[in-house]
């Protein structure tokens, strides 16, 4: 009763009177009304743009026009640094210092390296206000280091739930096991949100004669072990148009692989395998599911030829920048298939390709079908100086409907997570792209989770001995005989962290 | 003010802007790291920090992955060193030589030191090197064929990682070159003329005569060497990320993964006054041993 009529009175307020999108979507959220009443509202409330589509973003807030001070963000935590993808960062921060001339707000743009220069800033006393947009990965690395502000309380006083946005990722955003399971704490408002889908050359299939991977993410026939394995076989053909298994096969002189850029976690996960359980507070490398995933990822290299290794991918790139040889064998033609981030889609892996591509749901293992989820936030640095104007200004970025829409998918090329904008993904690609379906990476959410980056005791200590491990897993040791030993230093380091800090509570 | 004391006044006054950014940005840093390696520092946490005594260092001597570190940073310097000392001298020697057209020879073998830096190790050169490298196209495996030998994965391989890196650090060798040169050219024409009427042949001249006599550009390349050889990491650092697996896990590499990916910063300084300590003790050693080979002109004894 108490919330009706607190609308009521909402309603009678903005026929009244004009009101922001963000006080729009503020009040809608504490009212807890779903999307299409949210959507109706607003219609109702005379706002003459469609949040979420079209239209220049209006940054009003409470406070708007009394703010003062210097907000600096830091881009480099990830995406947001490509040519094309500053100038709408720039318009927005206009647009919100137009709106409130006490304030400036600053880009620290940071190409690489910037987890160094985060931490020297931080140690200097120079610190950056803002972190955006920030992986779960780069957020987890310095959990251990209490950088973070939890914005739980004062999302709590200004009434943003995460349930705003998309389920996957307001869960994601809560870094788990860190801030406790009972979502207590916020690490960092999302601000974009990727999941990966394969990526394959239609050509290459039909050549082959191979019948096209589904895009249905249910298809139980799409498994790692059966016909995707098949499908790589069939694919992956030497300087004499023979596949693996074909007498006198040269598996020295592949000149064309079924599969790559096809990454190893997604196979350790799609088996069964875990890193962390934070209930035992053990490592996980010697589960079954672990050592058989892990050990499958690299028979797709070693033993059944469809993937390349290292020096393979490195051969096969000649001609790219360092770090871009899988990009570059993809676009000559020489993959087949490949694991694609739906934040490459825009990137040169899915644009200008000489060939057609479409998307296809990623192949399910014995365990469960998985796909990376990686969520990007803003999150504020706690030794900064102003939280107050930098989580207005984190506000305007990751809840204007129009602000988020625009840095998500305009600027990052990502799903925008605010629920009201998650068509702007799907209408935006099929705008800018027409042949590609990005429905494929929409339906493929409920398998995409972003475990791979969550926080867990010695989080960089541990990640560095798994990569290693990998390292020589798809080297050649047998996963049976290193698995175990990573189970134990991993444990040791874990060990170690809990002798010396305690989880909050 | 008499003009001795002027003189000295005016000379610190000149000298004081170096004194003053060398206690600023080395002496001073120096002291806070020896002090800092003797706590648990977290860089981003300052206020937790605790003192720990010898816990540090304590810690070094049992760290398999150090002594792992460290294994690899030696059989570096055991390869480095040595192959730009001899290819350094070899070069002078060949540059040596009253030709037309030798300045810009020297030149040109001198050149790559402008864009490496003393040390070799710019991140341009790295990213060169990662293409001579490059196992089916590269320029190396492409000299290989040429005279019939099997193509390398270089440094993509566990075996031979170290040994390449030593190899791309060749292309900083103009600069012992140049030192060698100048020494060469300050040869007394004398002595050498007196060995060939005495009948010495060029082997005998330069084994007896011109190596004594550059013998303190010998010592000064090798010390120079030695230091710049422990404190490599540029190549590992963009070339190998000290990969594959462990196997080119230089020791600055590792202090610099303690600083900044597990933000051990206490560690991290212990480990940096170990490597001073090792660096300090292998240039005593090369002083003391300089007393047995290193030849200065006008010394007593000739020694």
């Amino acid at each position: 009763m108490h919330r009706r009529s607190e609308l009521d009175q909402w309603l009678s307020e903005c026929a009244t009177r004009p009101i922001s999108r963000r006080q729009f979507v503020e009040r809608a959220l504490k009212l807890g009304l779903s999307v299409p009443a949210a959507a109706a509202l607003l219609a109702a409330c005379g706002d003459s743009d469609d949040a979420g589509t079209t239209g220049q973003s209006a940054p009003t807030t409470a406070r708007a026009g009394t703010l003062q001070g210097r907000v600096q963000i830091l881009v480099g935590f990830g995406t947001g640094n490509a040519p094309a993808q500053v100038p709408v960062q720039e318009a927005l921060a206009q647009a919100f210092m137009t709106e409130n001339p006490g304030v400036t707000i600053e880009f620290l743009r940071v190409p690489s390296e910037a987890r160094t220069k985060l931490t020297t800033l931080i140690a200097g006393g120079e610190p950056p206000d803002i972190v955006m947009p920030a992986g779960l990965y780069g957020i987890s690395l310095f959990v251990d280091q209490d950088v973070w502000l939890d914005l739980g309380p004062m999302a709590e006083r200004d009434g943003i739930s995460l349930d705003a946005f998309l389920p996957e990722t307001a869960a994601a955003a809560q870094v788990t096991n860190y801030f406790g399971s009972d979502a207590a704490g916020i690490v960092g408002l999302p601000v974009g949100v990727h999941d990966h889908a394969l990526a394959y050359n239609v050509g290459l299939f039909e050549k082959a004669g191979v019948a096209p991977p589904p895009s249905d993410w249910s298809d139980a026939s799409w498994s790692l072990e059966g016909r995707f394995l098949e499908s790589a076989r069939a694919l992956t053909v030497d300087g004499a148009g023979r596949n693996p298994g074909d007498s006198g096969f040269d598996a020295g002189g592949i000149v064309q692989f079924g599969v790559g850029h096809f990454f190893r976690e997604g196979v350790f996960y799609g088996f069964g395998g875990h890193l962390y359980d934070a209930g035992s507070k053990k490592a996980q490398f010697d589960l079954p599911g672990s050592i058989a995933g892990i050990q499958f990822a690299a028979d797709l290299v070693n033993r059944h030829r469809v993937q390349p290794g290292t020096t393979e991918v490195a051969s096969l790139g000649a001609g790219a920048s360092k770090g871009n040889e899988e990009q570059f064998a993809w676009r000559a033609g020489k993959l087949a298939m490949i694991d694609m981030c739906s934040c490459d889609i825009k990137s040169p892996y899915g644009t200008d390709v000489p060939f057609e591509w479409k998307a296809a749901a990623m192949p399910a293992g014995p365990a469960r079908r998985f796909a990376f989820l990686n969520l990007d936030v803003g999150a504020l640095v706690k030794a900064g100086r102003n939280h107050e104007l930098a989580w207005q200004v984190l506000k305007y970025f990751a809840v204007d409907p129009v602000a988020e829409r625009r840095l998500a998918y305009e600027s990052y090329g990502a799903v925008p997570p605010l629920k009201v904008n998650r068509d702007a993904f799907v209408t935006g690609i099929k705008a800018d792209l027409p042949a590609v379906d990005p429905q494929v990476w929409i339906n493929g959410f409920p398998s995409a989770s972003p475990e791979n980056e969550s926080w867990f005791p010695a989080f960089a200590e541990v990640n560095d001995l798994v990569g290693k491990t990998f390292d020589q897993i798809i080297g050649g040791t047998a996963a049976s005989q290193a698995m175990p030993a990573l189970q134990q230093a991993a444990q040791a380091k874990i060990d170690e962290w809990f002798r010396t800090n305690t989880l909050p509570d | 003010m008499t003009l001795r004391g002027r003189e000295r006044g005016v000379a610190y006054l000149f000298l004081s802007p170096w004194a003053l950014g060398f206690l600023a940005f080395t002496a001073g840093p120096m002291v806070v790291s020896l002090v800092l390696s003797f706590t648990d520092y977290q860089v981003l946490d300052p206020g937790s920090t605790t003192w720990v005594g010898t816990g540090n260092y304590r810690r070094a001597l049992d760290d398999p992955v150090l002594a792992h570190s460290l294994r690899v940073t030696l059989l570096y310097a055991a390869l480095a060193v040595p192959a730009d000392l001899v290819l350094g001298l070899v070069l002078a020697l060949v540059l040596n030589a009253r030709a037309r057209g030798m300045a810009l020879f020297r030149t040109a073998v001198f050149l790559p030191v402008m864009i490496a830096g003393a040390a070799g190790g710019s991140v341009a050169v790295a990213l060169l090197w990662l293409w001579i490298f490059q196992p089916r196209f590269g320029l190396l495996n492409h000299l290989l064929s040429l005279v019939g030998l099997p193509p390398q994965l270089w440094v993509y391989s566990t075996r031979l990682v170290v040994p390449s890196l030593a190899l791309m650090s060749l292309w900083g060798v103009g600069r012992s070159m140049l030192i060698y040169l100048a020494a060469l050219q300050r040869l007394p024409t004398d002595v050498l003329w007196a060995a060939q009427l005495d009948g010495a042949g060029p082997w005998r001249r330069f084994a007896r005569v011109t190596l004594p006599l550059i013998s303190p550009a010998l010592f000064f390349n090798l010390v120079l060497d030695l230091i710049y050889a422990l404190q490599t990491f540029t190549q590992a650092y963009v070339v190998t990320d000290g990969g594959p697996g462990d196997s080119s896990l230089f020791y600055m590499l590792y202090l610099y993964r303690n600083a900044f990916t597990y933000f051990d910063m206490g560690y991290a300084s212990a480990l940096a006054w170990l490597l001073f300590a090792l660096t300090l003790a292998l240039t005593v050693l090369v002083f003391r041993s300089a007393r047995s080979w290193v030849f200065y002109e006008g010394s007593p004894a000739g020694r």
